[in-house]
């Protein structure tokens, strides 16, 4: 700063912080040394302060204190939230968590599907969209390990244990195998029936087992889709049971 | 200076009756920047409630800050809130508002600094129409800085800006308001 050049405003508002630095502090006490405009600005601003710092504070009109309720009630009362069978872990309860969760799901479910898709020409001549409902006309000898793994008959094996509703749990890890299991079994066996099942491992299950059933890839899938649905849902009850 | 900390330290555990001591401790600063705020008392009264509520709600996520600048930022959030969300018009006229903060009763804080001058009700309303003329921004730094008595980093924690922008403001709505009160006569 020139010895000449009066002082800014802002100069002088943070000189009397003591908010200036140091080079600055020092030149503009150097030029108020010898202005008498500045000086009078200075103090005029210091008078301001010191009327602001004296101006008294109005009474609040009532006590701003929490009502002295039990904790959990007053949580509620300060959330707003109403009790709620969905209790999820705080970071878990925003709508955007659930979103973004959903989101995720929905992104896996897709690339399992494409993955899926994508490999469909090479292992089998039969559409991909139709395998889960149509039987395959075709054999598919060629199937790799993956198409196997669950293609054994079950209308041999009486399902012990399977949830009827498996697709409807919120809880954080569904079991692909039970869950999916119940949404794709078809309603009744014909061709599989008595067909031993294979080993595991083993690269290739019957033809028309292996039409019927999906893969595992089509398992998840399917589980995924339904997760992001059960987590679609959630974000739109927790946010509005929020409210 | 009491010290507040074991009073934080068990509201974050959920203890209501050591967070009301806060309120107690706060709770007129907290009124006087919501008024200033939003130029008019009943919907301050309201924000600043949903202020301390909000405060109690959150105050698990308070992390080493200062409490009153934490604070201040909930409370000027609450009003904006407030004002998208009012159908009550801030008191309109200047005049009037210096008016009405005029008749509120004042808190009994002197004992509390004795530095304070006594300022006559000419002064304090003259003052009082100055602040309510400037930008709000300006206006809310000088609230919390000039009359709250917060330092220029707690300033910028509670206005959600750099320290630069609080400096700034406060050159330009002191210069402003030291020119309305030169003009006002007050000097």
């Amino acid at each position: 700063m020139h010895p000449d050049d009066h002082a800014t405003e802002e100069q002088l508002s943070a000189l009397l912080d003591g908010q200036l630095p140091e080079p600055e502090a020092g030149a503009v006490l150097a030029h108020l040394d010898g202005c008498e405009r500045c000086r009078t600005d200075l103090e005029r601003l210091r008078e301001t302060l010191a009327m602001l710092h004296s101006l008294p504070a109005v009474a609040p009109p009532r006590s701003f204190r929490l009502p002295g309720l039990p904790e959990q009630r007053i949580d509620q009362r300060v959330s707003g939230r109403r009790p709620s069978l969905l209790r999820l872990p705080e970071w878990l309860a925003a709508p955007t968590a659930l979103r973004a969760l959903a989101g995720a799901a929905a992104a896996l479910t897709l690339v399992l599907f494409i993955a899926d898709a994508a490999l469909q020409p090479v292992t089998s001549p039969r559409p991909a969209p139709v395998s889960l409902s149509a039987p395959a006309p075709a054999a598919n000898d060629s199937a790799p390990g993956p198409a196997a793994a669950r293609s054994e008959p079950r209308a041999a094996v009486p399902p012990a244990g399977v949830p009827a509703s498996g697709g409807a749990q919120l809880s954080a890890t569904p079991a692909p195998d039970t869950a999916a299991r119940s949404f794709s079994e078809p309603p009744a066996e014909t061709s599989a029936r008595g067909v031993p099942p294979p080993a595991p491992g083993q690269p290739a299950g019957p033809a028309d087992a292996a039409a019927r059933w999906p893969t595992p890839n089509r398992l998840a899938g399917i589980v995924l889709a339904a997760v992001t649905a059960t987590l679609l849902v959630m974000s739109f009850v927790v946010r509005r049971t929020a409210r | 200076m009491i010290d507040e900390q074991p009073w934080i330290e068990a509201a974050q555990r959920g203890d209501v009756q050591a967070f009301n001591n806060l309120v107690e401790l706060h709770q007129t600063a907290a009124f006087n920047v919501a008024v200033r705020t939003l130029r008019n008392a009943d919907d301050a009264a309201d924000a600043t409630q949903e202020a301390f509520l909000s405060a109690f709600r959150m105050i698990r996520t308070l992390r080493g800050t200062s409490f009153r600048a934490w604070l201040f930022r909930i409370v000027v959030n609450a009003c904006y809130d407030a004002r998208r969300h009012s159908s009550r018009r801030p008191t309109s006229s200047i005049d009037a508002l210096a008016e009405e903060l005029g008749e509120l009763p004042l808190a009994d804080e002197r004992a509390l600094d004795p530095e304070r001058a006594i300022l006559s009700n000419e002064t304090r309303a003259a003052i009082e129409r100055a602040l309510a003329a400037l930008p709000e921004e300006q206006r809310l730094a000088i609230v919390l800085v000039d009359v709250q008595g917060l330092s220029y980093d707690e300033a910028a924690e509670a206005l959600a800006c750099p320290i630069g922008t609080v400096r700034s403001r406060l050159a330009r709505g002191r210069a402003r308001l030291r020119d309305e009160l030169i003009a006002a006569g007050t000097f």
